[in-house]
């Protein structure tokens, strides 16, 4: 479905098909190379499809790559992301401009999402931040335009147990004010805590989709089953 | 979100100048640095004057080095600017790794390019004064009428740079690195175009290959309207010949660089470096 190509052609995604409801939190699960950051970017219209579609609140990424844009928020999992020579305010001010808001609308946004996701501090750049506040910031960024869809690519992977837990409560949030929200991570427990629902992508193939496993709770059974679950089709 | 809370896309371009004075201003050192440079390339032009005073064949020019040197620095900063501001744009986006995150943007990328030329642009109008002040202040002497004449010649010999400059910006972010426009735009302009000597001290062979150069007709409309106060009818002829070169580059370069964005975003390569 999806060509990537490094320095020769790969069959990232494959026959992938689920959809994520309004109000809903989906997980998505699976190792490393799965095709979860790979899947996305296809959504979140930054990687064409050689083959298929994603449509985002009614929007086909593939015919209105700038209309799906503007419907969504998008976090990648590369913290580089942001301005560090900028303060988080002037970073949201100005990715809240290019996602369309007028300079008053985005600073008065800027000010509202710093104060939701705990950032207040006007006069820090962003190098002065640690990966927890600046995970919390992309956070911030995504929801500039207070989407409708959420595509979140391990959003938690820098924060610690206690910063991770008050975003995934925020996703919660986020998800009862009536917004779509895909959630990529590799922290099982928080998974389990945080979705109505999971799909799991293995070798660009969808392996599950259904109700939260339970994946991140220790016991033998669940171990045996989430390495079922996780491992390539070749040693199946 | 109302009509009144959207921002335009002239919002937009001044929101990446915005972003990139902020980032500017919190390297404010560098700032110093560059007009200081400005100021010391202005001496030492100065004293390589007093070295070649009255050489014949600036006759044209009447054997003013200095004041022909100067308007060759001048040149030439502009040539670098809009040779290489589109593609360091990108270059520098995709290394602190924003690049993703504007093109995640319902933002054009030419917005965002547009925008990124401003600060560029008056950071090379600053060095530009500084040129300027430290060359009257050592008794460079133009044509106050002739500037009149040459800030249009000036205006289609950036709109060149620039059309080259978006050439460049597509082979970057194909290649990511080893653009070799701005590398041959740079090095005609300096040696090719005559920026700090007249091509009439290169052998009869190579001055025809000057007139290939842009920055050829760049000077000498520049230099006629500011050193010898000539009249429209000799910097028209000048301005003619960079506005064919602009009106056949310009569509071009941007065919090329959407090409460029589109196959790196297919390969899913726009974002690396």
């Amino acid at each position: 479905m999806v060509r990537v190509a490094a320095r020769e052609s790969v069959e990232a995604l494959r026959s992938v098909s689920f959809h994520v409801a309004p109000g809903e939190l989906v997980a998505l699960a699976g190792p490393n190379g799965a095709g979860k950051t790979t899947l996305m970017k296809v959504a979140g219209a930054l990687l064409p499809p050689t083959g298929g579609r994603a449509v985002v609140d009614g929007i086909d990424v593939t015919t209105d790559p700038r209309g799906a844009r503007a419907r969504l928020g998008l976090v990648l999992p590369d913290e580089r992301g942001l301005y560090w020579r900028l303060t988080g305010r002037q970073n949201l001010e100005f990715f809240g401009v290019l996602a369309g808001l007028s300079r008053p609308a985005a600073r008065r946004r800027a000010g509202a999402l710093l104060e939701r996701v705990g950032l207040d501090d006007d006069r820090k750049l962003v190098f002065g931040y640690s990966s927890g506040q600046r995970g919390r910031l992309s956070l911030a960024r995504a929801l500039l335009t207070d989407p409708k869809v959420l595509l979140l690519d391990e959003p938690t992977r820098s924060l610690d147990p206690v910063s991770a837990a008050q975003v995934v409560r925020l996703l919660g949030d986020l998800a009862a004010e009536g917004r779509a929200i895909l959630l990529s991570s590799h922290r099982l427990d928080e998974l389990d805590a945080a979705c109505q629902r999971m799909v799991v992508l293995v070798e660009g193939t969808v392996r599950y989709t259904g109700p939260p496993l339970g994946l991140g709770e220790s016991s033998p059974t669940r171990a045996a089953m989430l390495e079922a679950l996780m491992q390539p089709a070749a040693d199946r | 979100m109302s009509a009144s809370e959207q921002s335009s896309s002239a919002a937009r371009m001044f929101a990446v100048a915005r972003r990139d004075a902020a980032v500017l201003l919190s390297y404010q050192f560098a700032l110093l640095v560059r007009v200081l440079q400005a100021v010391v390339f202005v001496v030492t032009l100065y004293f390589i004057s007093r070295l070649v005073q009255r050489p014949a064949v600036l006759g044209p020019y009447q054997g003013r080095y200095f004041e022909f040197a100067l308007v060759g620095a001048i040149l030439v900063s502009f040539a670098t600017l809009g040779l290489g501001s589109f593609s360091q744009a990108i270059s520098e986006e995709q290394r602190v790794g924003t690049l993703e995150m504007l093109l995640g943007s319902p933002t054009r990328l030419a917005v965002v390019l547009a925008g990124a030329f401003v600060v560029p642009l008056a950071l090379t109008g600053l060095e530009v004064v500084a040129y300027g002040i430290a060359g009257v202040l050592l008794g460079a002497h133009f044509s106050l009428s002739g500037v009149l004449l040459a800030l249009p010649v000036l205006a289609l010999t950036i709109a060149t740079f620039c059309a080259m400059g978006i050439l460049s910006a597509g082979f970057i972010v194909l290649t990511k690195r080893g653009d070799p426009f701005a590398l041959i735009g740079t090095q005609a302009t300096t040696l090719l175009a005559g920026s700090l000597f007249p091509v009439a001290v290169f052998p009869g062979w190579l001055q025809p290959l000057s007139k290939a150069v842009p920055a050829y007709y760049g000077l000498h409309g520049i230099r006629a309207a500011l050193l010898t106060g000539a009249g429209l009818r000799v910097v028209a002829g000048d301005a003619a010949v960079l506005a064919a070169f602009a009106v056949a580059l310009l569509p071009l370069s941007i065919a090329f660089f959407a090409w460029c964005v589109r196959v790196s975003r297919n390969a899913g390569t726009l974002g690396t470096y």
